[in-house]
């Protein structure tokens, strides 16, 4: 391999001086491992040198001055990083540092023999005190330095004796005041002294913090004593904050911990948020403090379940989340949080922490296996997890991948595998279905209901003659079985549509006889029947088969209606006519008059179908009347549709359906026709071009926040704006986005399919039956 | 929002615990159905019939323990306290000489520096 070309680095490289002088800034801005590292890199140019055979190279003279200056600068950044270091191990490791760059600097030896103190170590300290004297015989700090030295060094100092040592090296204070009180045994008094604070003009320095420090720890101990609980936390919550923030190493900071525990438990009956302040003080001072986690958790815990009992849910799933966020193993949590999301119609929210418990119990099932329950509840789970995601239409690889997880724990599980089978087919996946099926069927044999989604399963593979054994046999084996028959019923239904599809009457009437078969009264394979008799201009035995659905029912509208259709269908309007008004009088409802309307309109006599609507829009929701309107749209009858899109409003002034309606009706029936090329030429009518307009507008607003509308609510946005811009151009109308405004139904070419659209309407709403029944020629049946 | 009431706690109507026994709960039904027959409390009858029904077959009780939500606690901080190591003292003597010691040593320790640094 060729060698790599080194690439050169070019890089501004500071003379000693100037890395001097950057290290003095840096200190001055507290900057200290920075500072350290410019001196190191000038310590490396400042090293003596020496030539190849090892001779002494001098150093120029414009380096002896940063040579001299180095040392002092150094002991002055580690000394400085010392006094803001967290631990104590820290600032003597510095301070040794310290010490060995300038030795002859008594202040340092002071500083860290006062460390060693701190750190229980007095013989160190006292040869370090000895250092400093022997150094600055008489300075006032080092007497100060070597009096304390041997004042620690005694061993077994008397409260008494420390407290004459303080007074008499800073001067009566409240802090010592209030001790000597405390050691006394007077704690009223000595309570009242610690309370005295000093009155500072200044931040204090790290001394007067050491001291206030002490004085509110104190202070905070005898409130405790008294029971003074809020008054204590304060003051401890003082002390901790001034130690914090100059990083002061103390001793009584060890105790404050218990302090706060032991407060935080004797309140927490009484008063729970001071106990929890108590516990978040003592995790602040220290982040691993499992035992202020721990409370702190159940606390939350607890007000979770009051919130939710009380009806917050909302806060109570917060508190939920929160604890989990620290314990996200604990399966309770979880089931709450996701239980809570549920409530809070956070679907997707849920099931994501459903499936983590999902998973968190598979890892666990053969530890648990023993567990009265677990797997029973496991199971339920995953039930649980599939009919969410199937609601909240979850993609069916997530779905079938939950379905996998749960059978690769127990793949013998035939319930599972028929739950399996069950979500597959309704995911339309039958293949994978009919497998489980078919592992079932090996296992436990056969039975109706497994024969029936077999049936089903290749149904869907349009393995009709399959599929058809396979009911069959389902009702053999369990003639009783409703399912088994209802389903072979069905599946004939669409046999009988196929062979119709087909132009195969001969077998449609085949079909139609083996379900009457099956179920003498089952209308639909009668009215079939009828129909295919009506055909061949047999009129006396469709007449008995459309007298058998009624006889069946006499008191059934419904069945009259049904029978009246097939003979309207036939143009027979004399029967048709006596069955509709023998319904009529039976069920004088607006779903009767409607669904009589609707049969006379699928066979083109809309003069009587618009009588019948007439009767049902007395009485009908706004959702009828809609209905009703855009029949008329449909059948270009301007004059009656205002009238029952006013009376629809009427009924319901906050739906935007009437008004969305009235808005395309006067857009696509412009100019007498259609709106389009032709229209524009003919003339424009700016009048309810205008008023279209502002339907659109009055629409909008109403479907406002309405999660139905929220899918068509912006194309309906961008269609108000374009048309309040003017009347839309001949390039527009024939290619724009709403050329479709043209189509010979008059409706808007958008939304037709969105969800919501029609929420909340039957199926014919805005089109009508799917398939138009046309007079006399039709030679299919409607089922 | 709309909401369906929050399901009852079956365990609450038959006064039972969560780890109650198959056994348990047959029992605690029975007791419970004796005190509210059909026909002295019909209404009670059928809010212990129902609890039953949620509790009784090992499928259904799996469905009621993944949907329920335990009840709330008596009162709030009524919990076991994990304690924090043994309860220590706060200040003694001994302590507070200690503790003046150290304040000591931190002071000069700060005087010591806070000189170099003038």
């Amino acid at each position: 391999m060729a060698a790599k070309k080194k690439k050169h680095k070019f890089v501004l490289q500071l003379s000693p001086a100037e890395l001097l002088k950057r290290a003095a800034e840096q200190l001055q801005r507290g900057q200290y491992d920075d500072a350290l590292q410019s001196l190191q890199q000038a310590e490396s140019q400042l090293k003596p040198r020496a030539t190849p055979d090892g001779k002494k190279v001098s150093t120029p003279p414009h380096l002896l001055v940063a040579q001299a200056e180095l040392p002092g600068l150094q002991a002055r950044a580690y000394a400085a990083r010392a006094r803001n270091a967290g631990t104590l191990a820290r600032k003597l490791a510095d301070l040794t540092q310290a010490t060995q760059a300038a030795p002859a600097e008594p202040r340092y030896w002071i500083a860290r023999g006062a460390l060693q103190l701190l750190n229980n170590d007095a013989l160190t300290a006292l040869s370090d005190f000895g250092k400093a004297t022997a150094l600055d015989q008489d300075g006032p700090l080092v007497t100060r330095a070597r009096r304390f030295g041997q004042f620690a060094a005694q061993g077994s100092q008397t409260v008494s004796a420390a407290l004459d040592y303080a007074t008499q090296t800073h001067g009566r204070q409240a802090l010592f005041d209030g001790l000597t009180s405390l050691a006394a045994g007077e704690t009223e008094r000595a309570q009242s002294q610690l309370n005295e604070l000093p009155a500072l003009d200044h931040n204090p320095t790290r001394a007067e913090a050491a001291l206030l420090a002490t004085q509110f720890f104190y202070s905070g101990a005898l409130h405790w004593q008294s029971a003074r609980h809020r008054a204590a936390l304060g003051d401890w919550r003082e002390a901790q904050r001034l130690a914090d923030a100059h990083n002061l190493y103390l001793p009584w900071r060890a105790r404050l911990a218990t302090g706060l525990h032991e407060l935080a438990a004797a309140v927490a009956s009484t008063d729970l948020p001071l106990a929890i302040e108590a516990w978040q003080a003592a995790r602040k001072l220290d982040h691993n403090d499992q035992a202020a986690q721990h409370n702190l958790s159940a606390v939350s815990r607890q007000q979770a379940l009051h919130a939710w009992h009380a009806g917050q849910h909302q806060q109570a799933a917060t508190l939920w989340q929160e604890v989990l966020a620290q314990q996200p193993q604990d399966e309770k949590l979880r089931q709450y949080l996701a239980l809570a999301c549920e409530r809070l119609e956070r679907k997707e929210d849920a099931i994501t922490h459903w499936r983590e418990l999902a998973k968190l119990w598979r890892r666990q099932a053969k530890q648990r296996a023993g567990e009265a329950g677990f797997k029973e509840r496991l199971m339920q789970l995953e039930q649980h997890v599939v009919k969410l995601m199937l609601a909240t239409g979850a993609p069916e690889h997530e779905i079938a991948s939950e379905l996998e997880g749960a059978l690769n724990l127990e793949p013998d599980n035939t319930a599972l595998r028929l739950q399996a089978a069950d979500q597959l087919l309704e995911l339309g996946r039958a293949q994978p279905a009919l497998k489980h099926l078919e592992f079932v069927e090996k296992q436990q044999g056969v039975s109706a209901e497994l024969l029936i989604r077999k049936g089903q399963s290749l149904d869907m593979l349009r393995r009709f003659k399959d599929a058809r054994q396979m009911l069959e046999r389902a009702l053999q084996l369990e003639p009783a079985n409703a399912l088994a028959k209802r389903s072979l019923l069905l599946f004939l239904d669409q046999e009988a549509e196929r062979a119709e599809e087909r132009d195969d009457e001969k077998r449609a009437r085949e079909i139609c006889q083996q379900q009457i078969a099956l179920d003498p009264h089952y209308d639909q394979a009668l009215a079939h029947l009828a129909d295919l008799h009506l055909r061949q201009r047999q009129t006396a035995p469709a007449n008995e088969l459309l007298a058998r659905i009624v006889a069946h029912n006499p008191q059934s509208a419904q069945k009259h209606v049904m029978a009246a259709a097939v003979y309207l269908t036939h143009d027979l309007k004399k029967d048709a006519e006596a069955l509709f008004k023998k319904a009529a009088e039976l069920e004088p409802s607006v779903e009767c008059f409607m669904n009589i309307g609707r049969v006379y309109r699928d066979c083109e006599d809309e003069k009587t179908a618009l009588k019948y609507f007439d009767r049902a829009a007395a009485e009908g929701s706004m959702e009828t009347l809609v209905e009703i309107a855009v029949y008329l749209v449909e059948a270009g009858d301007e004059k009656n549709l205002k009238k029952y899109l006013d009376l629809a409003i009427k009924r319901d002034p906050h739906h935007p359906m009437p008004h969305l309606i009235k808005a395309i009706n006067m857009l696509g029936l412009m100019g007498g026709g259609p709106l389009g090329p032709l229209a524009l030429l003919m003339g424009f009518n700016q009048k309810k071009f205008d008023e279209a307009v502002v339907e659109l507008a009055e629409a909008e607003r109403l479907m406002e926040g309405k999660a139905e509308f929220q899918n068509i609510l912006p194309e309906i946005r961008q269609m108000r704006q374009m048309f309040e811009q003017g009347p839309p151009g001949l390039g527009g109308l024939l290619g724009g986005p709403f050329g479709g405004l043209a189509s010979s139904r008059g409706l808007p070419p958008f939304g037709y399919d969105e969800p919501g659209f029609d929420e909340g309407f039957n199926d014919d709403f805005l089109f009508g039956a799917p398939t138009r029944v046309k007079k006399n020629k039709s030679k299919k049946k409607k089922r | 929002m709309n909401l369906l009431p929050l399901p009852e706690n079956p365990y609450q109507v038959l006064g039972l615990e969560r780890t109650a026994s198959e056994a348990e709960v047959k029992q605690a039904y029975f007791t419970l159905v004796r005190e509210h027959s059909p026909e002295r409390d019909p209404e009670g009858f059928k809010r212990i019939r129902a609890a039953y029904e949620k509790l009784r077959a090992s499928v259904a009780r799996a469905q009621t323990d993944l949907l329920l939500i335990d009840e709330q606690p008596a009162a709030l901080g009524s919990f076991q306290f994990q304690p924090y190591g043994q309860p220590a003292l706060l200040h003694s003597p001994e302590l507070l000489a200690g503790d003046l010691i150290a304040l000591e040593a931190l002071l000069l320790f700060e005087d010591a520096l806070a000189a170099s640094h003038d």
